[in-house]
C-alpha cells in the first residue's frame, strides 16, 4: 500500500508529545536557573537526593523493634518507604486477589457462555472515579468514623486506621485489587480443562494439580498483575494525599510538592528520573518471566 | 465438599463486601440530613438539590464531557489514519513507531503528567483548556492505536489494491473498503479513550492549570476541604450511571464492551 | 449498525455542548482566584445580578506560594494575595496598578490605620501597597484548642500558648497548617525569634523543633480540612488563623454543639496579616476586575463575606454591624497597641528559598 505517508503526522506528534517531554524532564534535572535568568548545567538535583538530612531508615516501624538505626539521606528514606509499601500492597493484592480470581474463573468454567454477573460486579467499582473510591474510606476509617463508632458501641477500643501505613496500604489494595484479579482471571479462564483432567487421571491430588499445573500456567497473569499493581502503587500521590493526613509522604508526594509548591524543578526532575528508571527497570525485570503472555496490559 | 463450597462462597462474599462497603456508605450518607460522616440525622434529598445548583461542579462536568468527547474523537481519528499508514512502513520503522507508542502506556501517570506540564511551560502555552485537551489526546492516541491495529492486521491488504484496480480513488478505497473492515476497532477505540479521559485525574492535575478544572480535579479539591455531603451525592449518581450503563451494554449486546476496558495503570 | 447511532449521539451531544457554550459566552467572564471558603455563598451571584455584563469564575488556592506559582502559567483578573505576597508581586512588577478612582468604596470605608503598617522592610515598597491593592479581610495567627482537653494557656507568652502543640500527650490530635510561613512561624515564635529571620542557626533550631514535633506528636497537616476535625473533636489543638476559629464556632452552632467547646489564644509577637484584592499584570479584563473589587468593598458585601469566612473586615462601616462579642474580641479586632506588638511576614527570594527547603524536608521526614 502506498499510504505510508498517513503515518507521518503521528510520528511528528510522538516526537513532540512523547519524546520531547521526557527529554525536558532530563533537561530540567541537569540544569538550574541562575540568578540572572539563564540556565546552567548542574548536578545539584541529584546531589540533593543523596545529600539531604540524614534520617534513620524507616522499615515499617520494625527498626524500633530491633533497635536498628541506619542513617540514610532523607529522600532515600522516602524512596525506601515507598518501595516497601508498594511491595507490601502488591503482595496483599496477590494474596487476596489470587483466590478471588481462581474462584471467579471456576464459576466461569462451570457456567460456559454468557457473561458472568459476578465478574461484572467485580469490575463496576473500577469504573468509578478512583478519587471517590478512596474518599469513601475516610468516612469509614477516620478517628470518629463509622468503624470506630461501631467499635466503641460494642465496647472495643478505638483504633487509629488512617494517616499511617495501614490506611495507605488499605487504600492501595482497595484501588488496585482489580488490576491483580483481572489478569490472573483472564489467564485462568483460558487454562485448558483437559490438562487438569489429565493430571487428575494420572493420580495427582488436588493440591498437586494446583501447584504443578494451574499455578505455573497462571504465572503470566500473576506477573502482569504484579506489574500493574506495583507501578501505580510506587508512584501514587493521590492515596497518601487523601488518606495520609498530610503527614504521610511517598516519593510521588515529594515529587508533586517539589513541582507544584516548592517549585524546585531541578530536584523534582532528578527525582522523577530516578523513579522512572527504577520503575522501568523493575518492569523489565518482571516481564523477563512473562513470556507467552501476548503483550500484557489487557485486563479482561 | 459442602464445607469447601461454603468457604469459597463466603470468601467471595467477603471480597465483595470489601469492594462495596465504601460505596454503600457513600450512597447511604448522601441521604443523610446531618453533615457528619458518622451520625445519622434523618433522610434528605438536599445534597442532590445543592449538587445540581453547584456551578463549580456543573461547569467541571461540562469540561470533563467536552474534553472526553473531543479527545476521544481526535485520538481515534489520528489513530485510524496512522494505523492505515503504518501498514505501509518498513518493518524496522514500524517497530520504532510502535515502541514510541508504548512509551506513554508504560510510563507512570505521574511522569507523563509532569513531562507534559514541562512541555507546555517550555512552549509557553498557558495552562488551561487547550493544554488539558492536548494532554488527553496525547495519552489517548496510543490506546486508540492499540485498539485499531489488530483489526488492521486482520485486513486483507489486497482488498485495497483490488479497489484501486477497479477504478476507485484512494480516498474512496479507504472509505469504502478499509474503514468498514476496521470499524469495530474504531468503535472500541472511541469508547476506551472516552472512558480513560473521563477517569483521568493525575495527568489533568498537572496540565490543566488553575483556570480550568475537570470533575476529578474539582472532586479532589472538594475532598480536601471540609466534609461536603455533595460529594456523596455525586458518588452515588456516578455509581448509578456506571451500573446502568454497564448492565445495559452487557445485556444489549453479546460482545461484552466491559471487556474492552484496558488497564491504564495510574 | 450500531456505529451510526453512536456517531449521531456523539454529534448531537457535541452540538448541544457547543450551543450551551455559545449561549453563555456573551458576558465578559472575569477569573477570580481566591482562598477556599473565603467569600459568602451569594456574593458572586448577587454581583452578577447587579452587573449583568460580567460573570465571575472563581477558583481556589490554599497557600500564597501556590498562588504565586499558578500566576506564572495562568491569567487571572482578581487575586487575593496576603500582604507579603503583594509586596513581592509589586517588587517583581507582576501587579496591574488599578485606577483607585474606579474603586471609590476602598477609600470611603476601609480602615486607614492599615496604611500605617510597614508590610515590607523597604519603605518604598511598603508605601506603594495601597496603590496596587485593596484590603479584603485581615486576621491573626493563634492557638485553637478544645476546652475539654486542653487547659487555657497560663499567659500570652508564646512558649505557654503554643505548648500543647509540642506535647506528646496530644499525639495524633494536633493540627498544623501545611503552609511554611505559619508552621515555621510557630516554632520561631516559641523560640522568641523573628518570624522573618534568615539566620541559618536560628532556622536550624526551628526546623529541629518541627521535626521533633512530627516524630513525637504526629500532627495532621492540612488547611481547610482541619476545621471539621476541630469541630468533631478529632483534634485537640492546633495553629489556626483567627478566622478559621470563628468559622469553627459557626460550624459548632450548625451541628447543635456548644460554642464553648473551642477556645482561641493569641500569643505575643505572632503574625498579623491582611489579605488584599489585586489585579495581576496579565489580567485580561482589568476594568471589570475593578468593578468587582469595588463591589466587594461595599459595607454590606464585606460584612457578609467577613461573617461567612470568619475573618475580620477592614471595612469600618461593616464593623459597626458586627455582633458585639466579635467586634470586642481582641484576637479578631486588635487595637493599635496589639497591632504594634504583632509581626507581619516579609517576603524575599532568600526567605522563600530557605523556608521552603526547611518545610519540604520537615514534610518528607
Amino acid at each position: 500500500m502506498r499510504l505510508r505517508w498517513l503515518a507521518y503526522p503521528y510520528v511528528l506528534w510522538t516526537v513532540v508529545f512523547t519524546v520531547a517531554p521526557l527529554l525536558l524532564v532530563a533537561w530540567f534535572a541537569f540544569t538550574a536557573v541562575q540568578p540572572d535568568g539563564s540556565s546552567a548545567f548542574t548536578l545539584d538535583g541529584f546531589r540533593s537526593i543523596v545529600a539531604g538530612d540524614r534520617v534513620p531508615l524507616d522499615l515499617l516501624g520494625l527498626q524500633e523493634v530491633f533497635g536498628l538505626t541506619v542513617g540514610v539521606p532523607l529522600y532515600v528514606n522516602v524512596f525506601v518507604k515507598s518501595l516497601q509499601i508498594a511491595l507490601l500492597s502488591t503482595l496483599a493484592c496477590l494474596l487476596f486477589g489470587y483466590p478471588a480470581a481462581y474462584l471467579l474463573a471456576r464459576r466461569r468454567a462451570r457456567q460456559r457462555g454468557g457473561t458472568d454477573l459476578l465478574l461484572l460486579l467485580f469490575v463496576i467499582p473500577m469504573w468509578m472515579n478512583a478519587l471517590l473510591r478512596t474518599y469513601a474510606w475516610l468516612a469509614l476509617l477516620e478517628p470518629n468514623g463509622i468503624v470506630n463508632t461501631v467499635l466503641a458501641a460494642v465496647g472495643l477500643p478505638k483504633g487509629q486506621f488512617l494517616y499511617n501505613d495501614f490506611g495507605i496500604g488499605l487504600g492501595m489494595v482497595y484501588n488496585y485489587l482489580p488490576f491483580m484479579v483481572l489478569p490472573i482471571y483472564s489467564v485462568l479462564v483460558k487454562v485448558d480443562r483437559s490438562l487438569v483432567e489429565a493430571a487428575e487421571d494420572l493420580g495427582a491430588d488436588r493440591r498437586r494439580v494446583f501447584t504443578r499445573v494451574v499455578l505455573p500456567l497462571s504465572m503470566p497473569g500473576v506477573m502482569s498483575g504484579v506489574n500493574m499493581v506495583f507501578m501505580p502503587a510506587m508512584t501514587t500521590f493521590l492515596i497518601p494525599n487523601l488518606l495520609g493526613g498530610g503527614r504521610y509522604m511517598l516519593i510521588g508526594n515529594v515529587i508533586e510538592r517539589q513541582y507544584m509548591i516548592a517549585r524546585d524543578w531541578t530536584t523534582a526532575s532528578a527525582l522523577s528520573i530516578v523513579l522512572l528508571v527504577f520503575v522501568l527497570a523493575s518492569m523489565r525485570f518482571m516481564t523477563r518471566y512473562e513470556k507467552g503472555n501476548e503483550g500484557g496490559g489487557v485486563l479482561l | 465438599m459442602k464445607l469447601g463450597r461454603a468457604v469459597r462462597g463466603s470468601y467471595l462474599s467477603l471480597v465483595f463486601v470489601f469492594l462495596y462497603a465504601p460505596v454503600a456508605v457513600l450512597i447511604v450518607f448522601s441521604f443523610n440530613a446531618a453533615k457528619s460522616r458518622s451520625v445519622w440525622g434523618g433522610f434528605t434529598l438536599e445534597w442532590y438539590r445543592k449538587l445540581f445548583s453547584n456551578a463549580e461542579i456543573l461547569s467541571s462536568l461540562r469540561v470533563t464531557l467536552i474534553v472526553a468527547l473531543l479527545s476521544a474523537a481526535i485520538a481515534t481519528l489520528v489513530a485510524t489514519v496512522t494505523c492505515i499508514g503504518l501498514d505501509g512502513l518498513t518493518k524496522r520503522r514500524r517497530a520504532v513507531v510502535m515502541n514510541l507508542t508504548y512509551v506513554p502506556i508504560v510510563n507512570p501517570d505521574l511522569v507523563t503528567g509532569i513531562s507534559l506540564m514541562l512541555l507546555f511551560v517550555f512552549l509557553q502555552l498557558p495552562l488551561g483548556f487547550v493544554t488539558l485537551l492536548l494532554a488527553h489526546v496525547a495519552f489517548n492516541i496510543p490506546y486508540a492505536i492499540l485498539s485499531i491495529l489488530p483489526k488492521m492486521k486482520q485486513l486483507d491488504r489486497h482488498l485495497y489494491e483490488a479497489a484501486l484496480d477497479l477504478g476507485a480513488k484512494p480516498s474512496q478505497a479507504i472509505a469504502r473498503v478499509i474503514l468498514p473492515e476496521i470499524m469495530p476497532g474504531v468503535v472500541t477505540a472511541m469508547i476506551l479513550t472516552f472512558t480513560l479521559s473521563i477517569d483521568d485525574f493525575v495527568i489533568s492535575y498537572f496540565t490543566s492549570g488553575a483556570s480550568v478544572s475537570n470533575l476529578a480535579i474539582t472532586i479532589y479539591s472538594m475532598a480536601r476541604k471540609s466534609v461536603n455531603p455533595q460529594i456523596n451525592a455525586l458518588s452515588a449518581l456516578m455509581f448509578l450511571t456506571v451500573l446502568v450503563l454497564l448492565l445495559v451494554v452487557n445485556f444489549r449486546s453479546n460482545r461484552d464492551l466491559g471487556k474492552t476496558k484496558e488497564g491504564r495503570t495510574r | 449498525m450500531r456505529m451510526p447511532v453512536i456517531l449521531a449521539l456523539v454529534l448531537a451531544l457535541l452540538a448541544a455542548l457547543a450551543l450551551s457554550a455559545a449561549a453563555c459566552s456573551a458576558p465578559t467572564t472575569i477569573y477570580f482566584y481566591n482562598w477556599g471558603e473565603y467569600i459568602a455563598e451569594n456574593t458572586i451571584a448577587d454581583f452578577e445580578k447587579a452587573n449583568p455584563g460580567i460573570k465571575v469564575s472563581m477558583k481556589t488556592f490554599d497557600s500564597n506560594e501556590a498562588l504565586y506559582q499558578t500566576l506564572e502559567s495562568t491569567s487571572f483578573d482578581v487575586i487575593v494575595p496576603s500582604d507579603y505576597m503583594v509586596a513581592r508581586l509589586i517588587k517583581e512588577g507582576k501587579l496591574y496598578k488599578p485606577d483607585m478612582a474606579a474603586i471609590p468604596n476602598n477609600a470611603k470605608y476601609n480602615d486607614p490605620r492599615l496604611k500605617a503598617v510597614a508590610f515590607d522592610p523597604d519603605p518604598a515598597v511598603s508605601s506603594q501597597m495601597f496603590d496596587y491593592a485593596v484590603p479584603y479581610l485581615f486576621c491573626t495567627v493563634g492557638l485553637i484548642y478544645s476546652t475539654a482537653d486542653v487547659p487555657a494557656p497560663a499567659s500570652d507568652e508564646p512558649a505557654d500558648v503554643w505548648a500543647p502543640l509540642f506535647d506528646p500527650k496530644y499525639k495524633d490530635r494536633i493540627g498544623m497548617y501545611d503552609s511554611m510561613r505559619e508552621s515555621i512561624g510557630v516554632a520561631l515564635n516559641v523560640l522568641g525569634l523573628s518570624l522573618n529571620t534568615v539566620d541559618p542557626a536560628e532556622l536550624a533550631k526551628a526546623k529541629d523543633m518541627l521535626i521533633a514535633q512530627k516524630d513525637d506528636v504526629r500532627p495532621i497537616y492540612g488547611i481547610d480540612e482541619l476545621k471539621d476535625k476541630y469541630v468533631s473533636g478529632e483534634l485537640a489543638a492546633g495553629v489556626a488563623w483567627a478566622g478559621d476559629y470563628v468559622m469553627c464556632l459557626d460550624k459548632l452552632e450548625e451541628a447543635g454543639k456548644d460554642a464553648g467547646q473551642l477556645g482561641f489564644a493569641l500569643p505575643k509577637g505572632t503574625n498579623f496579616f491582611v489579605d488584599f484584592l489585586a489585579i495581576p499584570k496579565n489580567a485580561k479584563h482589568p476594568a471589570e476586575a475593578q468593578v468587582f473589587i469595588d463591589y466587594l468593598c461595599r459595607p454590606e458585601v464585606s460584612l457578609a463575606d467577613s461573617e461567612y469566612a470568619g475573618y475580620s473586615t477592614p471595612n469600618l462601616e461593616a464593623q459597626k454591624s458586627l455582633p458585639e462579642e466579635i467586634r470586642s474580641n481582641p484576637a479578631l479586632y486588635p487595637d493599635d497597641a496589639a497591632i504594634a506588638s504583632l509581626e507581619v511576614y516579609y517576603s524575599s527570594d532568600e526567605i522563600d528559598e530557605k523556608y521552603s527547603a526547611i518545610w519540604e524536608s520537615v514534610m518528607a521526614h
